[in-house]
């Protein structure tokens, strides 16, 4: 006759006791993936909006000399100290803090004038910054009231 | 009587397993609680840091816009007129203060509004454009140029390049 009382497998406790550790583990390490992804995100979200200030102060700093000088050339020479004889388009190439770095660049500022009206008492400029490959970070577009005489001094000067 | 030997034996196989993984799984929880807290830690001090110095670089630059004249008396000093009132900016020991004055009165550094964390701040005009630098103290330097109206008129004409 068979007895109902039955032997208890002794394993069975901590090997159930295994595979939930086993799910657990699972579940912990999808879990990290997610919560590493996100930090990481974070981090770069973080820096790049830090170089987009740097690039929106840059650009203010660009169309206020501009607005001072009337010309591309001074104004790259006032901002970075640099001399150049292109009054319509200049390029320069920038580190990550938007200093003036032409050995080892991250970003490139480019100016241009790109319009003006009332007989050239307003120029327009246009700023722009963009990575090696090309893409366009940010950009910017300024407007600058110089007089007439200003402006028939600069154009005498690079004419 | 080999047979209650192998099953000890699985048991404590078992057990030393199941252990090793809850201690894993500690581990594992202390060093992403660890590496997360870093992580935040550094994101936030990057943007408090930013913050900071970009509102104070903001705050001057839309104070100098706004004045009918300013100046700058020193390199942590600037000193604004307008509406009747002057405005002195300055920085101390890593804080940004502003005190207004009446135009009559004489002007001194002292009982300022507290404004914002600035480790160091430099004014420098040249040309009709003040020029603003503020530094966190952590190798973060903002830079802007803004211009004046005492520096020439409106047009810019008086520029010396």
């Amino acid at each position: 006759m068979d007895s109902p009382i039955k032997a208890k497998r002794a394993g069975t406790a901590f090997n159930l006791f295994f595979v939930e550790m086993m799910i657990v583990l699972l579940f912990f390490g999808i879990a990290s993936a997610v919560i590493l992804k996100t930090f990481v995100t974070a981090d770069r979200i973080s820096r790049e909006s830090s170089r987009l200030e740097k690039m929106s102060f840059c650009a203010q700093t660009a169309a206020e000399t501009f607005s001072r000088t009337g010309n591309l050339s001074e104004t790259a020479e006032v901002m970075f100290g640099i001399k150049t004889d292109s009054v319509s388009e200049i390029t320069v190439p920038l580190d990550e803090s938007c200093s003036y770095s032409p050995a080892d660049s991250d970003l490139l500022l480019t100016m241009t004038v790109c319009g003006e009206e009332y007989d050239g008492r307003l120029l327009e400029l246009r700023i722009s910054f963009s990575d090696k490959d090309g893409g366009v970070l940010y950009e910017v577009s300024s407007g600058a009231f110089v007089s007439a005489a200003f402006t028939e001094r600069t154009e005498s000067t690079y004419e | 009587m080999n047979r209650p030997d192998s099953k000890r034996l699985a048991e404590t196989v078992s057990s030393a397993a199941s252990m090793t993984l809850f201690l894993l799984f500690a581990v594992c929880c202390l060093v992403m609680t660890a590496v997360a807290a870093s992580a935040y830690k550094r994101i936030n001090e990057n943007y408090d840091n930013t913050f900071n110095s970009a509102a104070a670089v903001r705050y001057i630059t839309n104070k100098l816009r706004a004045c009918e004249s300013a100046e700058v008396l020193s390199e942590t000093e600037l000193l604004l007129t307008g509406n009747g009132l002057k405005t002195l900016i300055y920085c101390r020991d890593g804080e940004l203060y502003e005190r207004i004055f009446a135009e009559d009165s004489e002007i001194s550094e002292t009982g300022g509004e507290q404004l914002f964390h600035v480790e160091q701040l430099n004014l420098t005009e040249k040309n009709g454009l003040v020029e603003i630098s503020t530094s966190d103290g952590k190798g973060g330097i903002l830079n802007v140029c803004c211009r004046i109206k005492s520096g020439g008129d409106e047009n810019g004409q008086s520029y010396k390049g």
